[in-house]
């Protein structure tokens, strides 16, 4: 997998981790298909399996977000197949809120060069 | 009709557990089961989600297909990356997966390249056939060509898990034969293979040495290929955990 820089975060691990704090205020917890219609935005274009799949494997290892099987009874009594439950922790919250933070200082900079440039 | 009981939906969404089956070979069982219960998780969701906006099967296939195939080097790339984790957790079962899918590897290469060259002599000799340049016994012709099915029969039996055996089994002949064969046959019948037949001659002062060269080289496969059935022995999945993972 490809490598994170130390204390930065992938845009689409961002928007997992955007999305995720939305339904994890709601549900409780979130899982997969929820993300990727959230992350989907108007056109409604899912995200790949794969990809989906592999940055929220990539974040769990990194402890950004932590993994639970729903319970076999819930599943059943829905009729559907069991999920798998994730919730951001405190250093996926802490993350996600650091990479707002520089991205927001990145913006500022580069606000201050154009008007300089124009100027 | 809910698009969850539509043969399309459901052939699909066996697409993609198959191709799920594929990168997930060789991986701790725990692991791929988790890869494919999500992966059932979401195409269920998905298919109630396309019923609720009233999608058709077939626009459902279409987006499910979409997100497998862009999805697909993640997938391998994860696969990858999960091998690495399992060698390092358990370095026994990931020398065991590297020397099956090497195994493997050999077998098909194997197959290809005598069905190459099957096919290859066999091309010439019906050349030379049709440019009444019959210097080519038939006896010699046919066995080319027989050699040659062989080997494309046994490439794609090599290919599966299952029939790997019995492609084994199919190779085994071309493996001995072919090259010396096709060594003959070509010295027969074309300028370039007379050349280099004169060469090699020249070089090791032997008549005949590419032919015994490749009756050589056919030998030691043969024997490669032996040690190979034996690791792939038996054919069916009841082998233990660890080589069972092997599978590929």
């Amino acid at each position: 997998m490809v490598k994170r820089r130390p204390g930065t975060l992938f845009p689409l691990e961002l928007d997992i981790l955007d999305v995720g704090t939305v339904l994890q205020a709601s549900e409780g917890s979130f899982y997969g298909f929820a993300l990727a219609k959230r992350l989907a935005g108007p056109e409604g274009k899912l995200a790949a399996h794969g990809t989906l799949y592999k940055a929220l494997s990539r974040m769990s290892e990194a402890g950004l977000i932590e993994e639970d099987w729903e319970d076999h009874e819930i599943a059943a009594a829905e009729g559907r197949p069991r999920r798998r439950m994730y919730r951001i922790t405190a250093v996926g919250a802490a993350a996600r809120n650091r990479e707002h933070a520089r991205l927001v200082d990145e913006h500022r900079v580069a606000a201050r060069v154009a008007d300089q440039g124009i100027a | 009709m809910s698009l969850l009981h539509t043969r399309t939906f459901t052939t699909t969404a066996h697409w993609v557990l198959a191709w799920c089956a594929q990168y997930t070979r060789g991986l701790p069982e725990e692991v791929a089961a988790a890869r494919r219960d999500e992966l059932a998780s979401d195409l269920h969701e998905h298919a109630l989600w396309a019923d609720e906006a009233g999608w058709s099967a077939g626009r459902l296939r279409r987006d499910i297909v979409r997100r497998l195939v862009t999805g697909s080097i993640h997938d391998v790339s994860w696969r990858a990356h999960q091998l690495g984790r399992s060698a390092v957790s358990d370095p026994r079962h990931a020398a065991t997966v590297r020397t099956a899918h090497r195994i493997a590897l050999w077998m098909l290469a194997l197959g290809v390249s005598l069905t190459v060259l099957g096919g290859y002599t066999y091309a010439r000799i019906i050349r030379a056939i049709i440019i009444d340049d019959l210097r080519v016994p038939p006896l010699m012709a046919m066995l080319v060509g027989v050699l040659a099915v062989l080997s494309l029969v046994g490439t794609a039996l090599t290919a599966r898990r299952r029939t790997r055996i019995v492609g084994a089994v199919a190779l085994a002949p071309p493996t001995l034969l072919l090259g010396y064969v096709a060594v003959e046959s070509l010295s027969l019948i074309s300028a370039t293979g007379v050349q280099i037949a004169f060469w090699a001659d020249h070089l090791t002062a032997t008549a005949g040495s590419l032919g015994l060269l490749a009756a050589g080289v056919g030998i030691s496969s043969l024997l490669g290929l032996v040690a190979a059935a034996i690791w792939w022995w038996p054919p069916t999945t009841s082998m233990p955990a660890t080589e069972a993972g092997a599978e590929s």
